[in-house]
């Protein structure tokens, strides 16, 4: 298969999923290595772009999403207006997509106060959820984000966040580093 | 020690406490409203006003009471220290408050910044996914269908059969010997034909009872004989 058919078989079997596809299963698909997949969802990226599409990247997982710009008019178009979060839930949100793995312990020491609620809320809109356990005491559930947060805010992936301040970026490694 | 220390000036900063998402969006708003920078100073001068907004809080949302009040004592700690009269030392400068109240910051301007993406409507689509594996539907005739619930049935073992044999009462079985009994009569004809081990027992049972209150007459002539039963007469002058 030739590189443009690849690009196209890419764009086509990501149209068809709808849903995220993991990077692995893609390559598999296409008999290629992991490592040839890559520039390949680069220029299908480009690709994308002409007709109002972006690849959503979330770890692993890659799924075809429509451009963040062209969001006010698609709403318009549906007609259906999305209930919009609280500010604590907001927060609770902003604090896993950067600490992600993420425990409800640490989001609470940083917001200051309980946050059960708003993470069931989050969790209930499918913006978060569990991705594992910490290994030690009461081995707490750890939490992040998935691919419908990216959606809902119009990310390409979680680099398209606004970076951190740099001193706070080396606090937070530095707590990292200690667990 | 909340209201009492509050300045008019302060009291007319209105604070509704409902609005707030937590101690530190409290702290970080009074903060900002007299537009200083995040310092241990800036947080000591705000102590009034901080405790003043958990009057209103005690009453309303008891359960968010704890989370503010370690802020508090956190910032009563600060105030105390700078009204005692002692040079500052470098490590005063810095208390964790100020760190944590930094850090918060980040992240409530990182809110924001959603906030006003979502309203700004961006945001993207995507299709709902596809069912991972559509069943192939095999093709096939109705008879196979029966022909496959009888080989399961063929495959099933009978249900073992429960049979279900009530226990007579004692009472029961009291009231039908005296029923039964017509003058002198063999005890096994009294329980009837093919008598179940139970009704044996509750029968022997009864008729001792019935022995026992001197309604009946019983004789065994040998060791696992017949056993002969009949009303004991009433007697006024009473043999037994």
């Amino acid at each position: 298969m030739v590189e443009r058919d690849r690009i196209a078989a890419l764009g086509a079997v990501l149209f068809a999923a709808g849903g995220p596809v993991a990077c692995e299963r893609l390559a598999a698909l296409l008999e290629i290595v992991p490592e040839e997949l890559e520039p390949l969802l680069g220029e299908l990226e480009r690709r994308a772009r002409t007709i109002g599409l972006i690849l959503l990247r979330h770890g692993d997982q890659v799924q075809l999403a429509t451009l963040p710009e062209v969001g006010p008019l698609i709403t318009r178009f549906l007609g259906n207006e999305s209930s919009r979060l609280s500010a604590a839930a907001l927060e609770t949100l902003a604090i896993i997509a950067y600490l992600q793995p993420v425990t409800r312990a640490e989001i609470e020491a940083i917001r200051g106060v309980d946050c059960s609620t708003a993470l069931q809320t989050l969790l209930a809109h499918g913006l978060a959820e569990p991705i594992g356990r910490r290994s030690g005491p009461g081995q707490p559930v750890e939490y992040g984000t998935t691919t419908l947060f990216l959606e809902r805010f119009g990310l390409a992936s979680l680099t398209a966040l606004p970076p951190l301040p740099a001193e706070l970026r080396e606090l937070l490694l530095a707590r990292r580093s200690t667990h | 020690m909340r209201a009492t220390v509050l300045s008019t000036r302060l009291r007319n900063v209105p604070i509704t406490v409902g609005e707030f998402s937590g101690p530190l969006d409290l702290l970080l708003q009074l903060v900002e409203a007299r537009q200083l920078p995040i310092t241990t100073v800036s947080l000591r001068a705000v102590t009034e006003q901080f405790l003043a907004a958990l009057e209103p809080l005690e009453e309303a949302q008891p359960e968010l009471l704890a989370d503010f009040l370690v802020v508090a004592s956190r910032l009563a700690a600060l105030k105390a220290r700078a009204l005692l009269p002692r040079p500052d030392s470098p490590e005063d400068l810095e208390d964790p408050l100020v760190r944590d109240l930094q850090r918060y910051q980040v992240f409530r301007e990182v809110a924001n910044w959603l906030r006003a993406r979502d309203e700004a409507g961006l945001r993207s689509w995507s299709r709902p996914p596809q069912p991972r594996a559509q069943a192939a539907v095999p093709e096939g005739r109705p008879e196979q269908l029966l022909q496959a619930l009888q080989r399961w049935a063929r495959r099933q073992r009978p249900v073992a059969t429960v049979r279900w044999r009530p226990v007579v009462s004692l009472t029961a079985m009291i009231e039908r010997l005296r029923t039964r009994l017509m003058g002198r009569c063999a005890f096994r004809t009294l329980l009837g034909e093919r008598p179940t081990r139970s009704e044996v027992v509750v029968g022997v049972l009864a008729l001792l009872t019935l022995v026992r209150r001197r309604l009946v007459e019983l004789e065994q002539r040998e060791p696992f004989g017949e056993i002969w039963v009949w009303p004991k007469e009433r007697e006024p002058n009473g043999r037994a």
